[in-house]
């Protein structure tokens, strides 16, 4: 096969053909060739076409996941919060002013602290409306002491009988 | 609003009276420890001694309120805090009836009845 003249062989059968081969020409072939390598005149059936997204629809898709995410990281505030907190604690109480009792109530739904009594201004000293002595006596002697903030009603020389 | 202010009012007409029997003399030097509040208005008195001869307590406000006290005195209280009547009796005698506005905290001293050694005071305070 080696040895064999295919350069003859060749121009012979390019000038007298073959009838048992069905040999194209050279330059026919390269073209066909070319031709199927560029695609045209491919037989195969054509890739289905590629769909294309238009813009306005992207710029609405990366909206809406923006909005999703920040809606899933913002706390939704609970109806419960009093409830779910913790209750308020009195630890100390101090009041100023002269007051009575102080009470304390603490429940789930708050903290009441209630100072009774409370005053704000000096109410003065006690005061005697009236008085009548009915047992002998020879004076009586009111006095208000601001030192002690008492008062003092004092019967002089009563006697008992 | 108006229930809240006359609930506000009697409460501040509300509040526990403390009632002492006190007797004074100058028989003995000293303050009885339960009078230790009082006692620089006892010191102003010219005693030298003052021993508790009974206590007790009146709510307020009173109503025909009584107690009963040592040596045959008896107490009655009616009224509230602002205008409160006092009637001091002994053996059923009426000796003093009074009428006073009492501060919290700020005693009343009615005083100056009279025993062999000293003198019988009644010490009212509104805690």
């Amino acid at each position: 096969m080696k040895n064999m003249p295919w350069r003859k062989i060749e121009e012979t059968l390019r000038e007298a053909g073959s009838d048992d081969v069905p040999v194209r020409d050279s330059d026919a072939f390269w073209e066909a060739f070319k031709a199927r390598a560029a695609g045209e005149t491919r037989n195969e059936p054509s890739p289905a076409p590629v769909v294309r997204f238009p813009a306005w629809l992207k710029a609405a898709a990366c909206f809406a996941v923006i909005v999703t995410g920040a809606a899933l990281l913002i706390p939704t505030p609970s109806n419960n919060s009093i409830v779910d907190a913790e209750l308020s604690e009195i630890t100390a109480i101090e009041v100023a002013a002269a007051h009575g009792e102080i009470t304390t109530d603490e429940s789930a739904e708050g903290t009441i602290v209630w100072v009774h009594g409370l005053e704000l201004e000096d109410a003065g000293p006690n005061q005697i409306k009236a008085f009548d002595v009915a047992a002998d006596h020879s004076a009586v002697t009111i006095m208000n002491d601001e030192s002690t903030n008492s008062t003092i009603l004092w019967i002089h020389g009563m006697e008992l009988k | 609003m108006s229930l809240a202010l006359v609930f506000g009012a009697s409460l501040a007409n509300a509040g526990i009276m403390s009632v002492r029997l006190v007797h004074a003399t100058d028989a003995e030097v000293g303050i009885d420890p339960g009078l230790s509040d009082i006692a620089a208005i006892l010191s102003s008195l010219r005693f030298e001694s003052f021993s508790l001869l009974g206590s007790d307590t009146v709510q307020l406000p009173a109503e025909d309120a009584r107690i009963r006290m040592a040596q045959g005195y008896t107490l009655t209280c009616n009224g509230t805090q602002d205008d409160l009547a006092i009637e001091m009796n002994h053996n059923g005698r009426a000796l003093l009836k009074t009428t006073a506005t009492l501060r919290r905290g700020k005693p009343l001293i009615l005083g100056g009845f009279p025993t062999r050694e000293g003198k019988i005071i009644l010490v009212l305070k509104v805690e």
